[in-house]
């Protein structure tokens, strides 16, 4: 599904990623971890295609992100950490106007909109303005217009941040459905818990370069993620 | 703490496009640097002189009825005038809708402080326009009647206290709409209106500047009683501006009061306004059903919400389209008139050859009041990452932004050649070069706006005004435009001998095709991986 083959990406003469391979297979979850400035960010950037890269591929279901970004865009959804969505626009032309790029036909749209508003519990405030938002708010309306066209990938950065434990929950459950229907998610967080249980596999991130990758068993073995992380980190 | 919100501040008002390369973080080449300063220089210099001739018109027949302290108090009502006009688009959003409100609120600061500080870049705002009044003023009176001392003094520091005092206005006004728009439902709607009507009675009175004038001299007892009660400010502005010391501390008390009053009743009220968002009153959703639509109309509706959600960006660049629906309009009313005028202008059948030009360049002036594409980029801000990550390509984007340009401008535009054409009697054949010639304009002028914005975008705003106001994209698009018109105006006067109207019309008309087509090029390659690098 998704396969990164030496990402080396470039900010000026600094690489804030280097040499970085992974491999992600369909019905996967893949936790990625790393300290602040590690380089999830900029990784997952430049997967969804919003960053170019100064060396290796990234492929997508086969496509490459570079030369055929079209097609890989189509199959994934990318919800960044800070939701700065359009505060011109209230949630559901917000979503209306990502079902019109991606195409999706109304009536499964309509499906979509209500089923996951009210799973979200967000139904009621499609109507106002998105900068009439709060974060968690505006982190579910991202969530629903990831899931509304139906991507093969999903990445996220961070997307437990500022949702309440209830929507967490929901948020987890989605996840789950989403890869037992053959879909992907490569997702960063700084929560571990929440890494050890959710995710098949792990890859943890040091300073641009990838330190550990594999099932979580593998990695984590008879210990928690937790300590296992500190003792790569030092 | 002010010190540093007040570096603040100037880093976000200077900091941003003159100085440093927002992308990159680098500053700009020194060449760079001195193209910025010259064209802001040659800006500075030809109002100045606009304004100085003004001046004189009014010096010579006020000093010589002996009333040079009247001649300073309507040039002081002039520059504060143009002071509030300068600002007052953007006086709301400056003061009230900051992006920055929450975190300045949240630290241990004051409020008034932190208004003091907006109050402060409003006011060098103001003392920009009110010097370029005042100080062109100050030299024409000179020549006029000569230099003497401390006269000379207090008038160049006059401009201070005006400076304060249309600031103290632009802020009330600002206020009020502020209060007014707390409760309405449609906020931008009633932005807009307001600040048309305001336009509308500014010109009202501005139209009709001379006639007050002539009257103010042919009943110079009455006027003076009035400048010395109801307008007291003025005449202390007046009687100071001509050296004497106690109407020259009586004017700068007055301005002073005028400017804290107004930061005391701006500051009670400041965090309420800022902060209340029930003019976005709780609407509840009800399921309709869904219209889908093409990835291009989806993003050319995208385009056209964020033009029409913010006040100040349909006022900074689009009120071309108002005035271009208004205008044709007031032409078929005074159609008479009109045609008379055109019939004493243009007599032989030579000179009237020359009409469509001049309504073709009449249309284009008309024309350069949108500006839509030109802030279009930087407007994307920090959402820009979401086209980027969606399915679209590129050039469909910011052909978007091109198309929502085009339609706002050249409709108008159609009806203005059309019903100019139609009033001035020109041929068939004329009018379709009028059309063809203003439309290729349009074109030219919204890619031309689009490339700048690429080329020098400001994404990390923290208010809308900063990339619609202070861009430089928008001062280079409008003065550029002018000059442009002038530039063809003069060719034909050079090479009127050579080319017929009619053929030079035709050549404009394809130069500004071949200009967009070019220019559509490179938005397509260059331009969109430019574009793509942004985010
Ligand atoms: N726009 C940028 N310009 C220059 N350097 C950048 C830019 N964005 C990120 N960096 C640098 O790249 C490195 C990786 O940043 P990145 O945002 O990917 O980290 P992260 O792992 O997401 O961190 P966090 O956990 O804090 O979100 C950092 O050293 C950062 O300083
Ligand atoms: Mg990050």
């Amino acid at each position: 599904m998704l396969k990164i083959e030496h990402l080396t990406k470039k900010y000026g003469d600094k690489a804030a990623v280097e040499d970085l391979s992974l491999h992600i297979r369909p019905g996967e979850i893949c936790g990625f971890i790393g300290h602040n400035g590690a380089g999830k960010t900029t990784t997952l950037k430049s997967v969804a295609g919003i960053l170019s890269f100064d060396g290796g591929e990234i492929y997508v279901n086969g496509n490459s992100v570079k030369t055929d970004p079209m097609k890989t865009k189509r199959d994934i959804a990318y919800i960044p950490d800070n939701p700065d969505l359009y505060d011109y626009m209230t949630g559901i032309r917000f979503l209306n106007f990502i079902g019109d790029i991606f195409g999706v036909p109304a009536d499964v749209r309509q499906e979509k909109i209500r089923s996951l508003g009210d799973t979200f519990e967000l139904t009621k405030d499609l109507a106002q303005p998105i900068s009439a938002y709060s974060h968690g708010m505006k982190q579910k309306l991202a969530v629903i217009s990831a899931w509304l066209h139906d991507p093969k990938l999903i990445l996220m950065d961070e997307p437990f941040v500022g949702l309440d434990p209830k929507a967490s929950h929901i948020l987890k459950e989605q996840m789950r459905e989403h890869c037992d229907r053959g879909g992907a998610i490569f997702f960063s967080t700084h929560v571990l818990e929440v890494a050890e249980k959710l995710c098949d596999e792990v890859a943890i991130i040091k300073q641009g370069r990838l330190i550990r990758e594999g099932t979580m068993e593998e990695v984590r073995g008879d210990e928690s993620l937790e300590s296992v992380f500190l003792e790569l980190e030092d | 703490m002010l010190k540093a919100l007040y570096q603040k501040q100037f880093l976000e008002m200077l900091g941003q496009n003159l100085f440093r390369d927002r992308r990159t973080g680098k500053a700009r080449s020194r060449g760079g640097i001195i193209l910025f300063s010259l064209l802001y220089v040659v800006l500075f210099l030809t109002f100045a002189f606009m304004f100085g001739s003004i001046a004189f018109s009014l010096c010579t027949p006020l000093v010589e009825a002996g009333l040079d302290w009247l001649y300073f108090a309507l040039i002081a009502l002039l520059a504060v005038a143009l002071g509030v006009f300068g600002s007052v688009f953007n006086t709301y959003a400056a003061l009230y809708r900051s992006k920055d409100n929450d975190l300045l609120l949240s630290m241990p600061i004051p409020p008034s402080a932190i208004l003091l500080v907006k109050l402060t870049s409003i006011a060098l705002l103001a003392f920009l326009f009110v010097s370029l009044v005042f100080w062109p003023a100050v030299v024409v009176y000179s020549i006029v009647v000569g230099v003497s001392f401390p006269a000379l003094l207090f008038q160049i520091l006059l401009v201070i206290p005006l400076s304060a005092v249309s600031t103290a206005l632009t802020c009330l006004l600002g206020w009020l709409v502020a209060l007014i728009a707390v409760r309405v439902k449609n906020k931008t709607f009633w932005t807009v209106a307001l600040t048309i009507v305001f336009l509308a009675v500014y010109y009202y009175i501005y139209g009709s500047a001379f006639r007050i004038l002539s009257s103010l001299l042919a009943n110079v007892d009455k006027v003076s009683a009035v400048f010395r009660s109801w307008l007291f400010p003025l005449y202390a502005v007046g009687e100071g501006a001509l050296g004497k010391p106690l109407y020259f501390i009586l004017a700068v008390l007055i301005a002073s009061a005028a400017f804290a009053l107004t930061w005391y009743i701006l500051s009670r009220t400041y965090i309420r306004i800022a902060t209340d968002n029930r003019g976005a009153a709780k609407t509840v959703y009800r399921e309709k059903r869904a219209k889908v639509s093409s990835v291009h109309s989806a993003l050319l509706r995208r385009e056209f919400r964020r033009f029409t959600s913010s006040s100040v960006y349909m006022l900074n660049c689009g009120l071309g389209i108002l005035i271009m629906l208004l205008a044709p309009i007031a032409g078929l009313i005074k159609m008479g008139t009109v045609r008379d005028l055109l019939g004493m202008f243009f007599q032989s059948a030579e000179t009237r050859a020359v009409i469509p030009l001049v309504l073709a360049l009449l249309i284009c002036l008309l024309a350069t009041m949108n500006d839509i594409t030109a802030p279009s980029v930087s407007l994307e801000g920090r959402s820009l990452w979401l086209v980027r990550s969606l399915p679209v390509r590129t050039q469909d984007v910011l052909s978007a932004k091109l198309r929502l340009h085009v339609i706002l401008t050249a409709i108008p535009v159609a009806l203005d050649a059309l019903v100019f054409c139609f009033i001035a009697q020109t041929s068939v054949p004329e009018a379709l070069l009028v059309l063809a010639s203003s439309v290729a304009f349009v074109l030219f002028t919204a890619a031309a706006g689009l490339a700048l914005n690429i080329l020098m975008p400001n994404l990390n705003w923290t208010n809308e005004a900063f990339p619609v106001k202070q861009s430089p994209v928008v001062l280079i698009m409008i003065f550029g435009a002018w000059f442009v018109l002038a530039v063809i105006g003069g060719l034909y006067a050079l090479l009127a001998g050579i080319l017929s109207p009619l053929f030079y019309l035709l050549l404009v008309a394809v130069v500004f095709l071949l200009g967009f087509l070019l220019l559509l090029l490179w938005l397509r390659r260059g331009g969109s991986k430019r574009f793509e690098a942004l985010a």
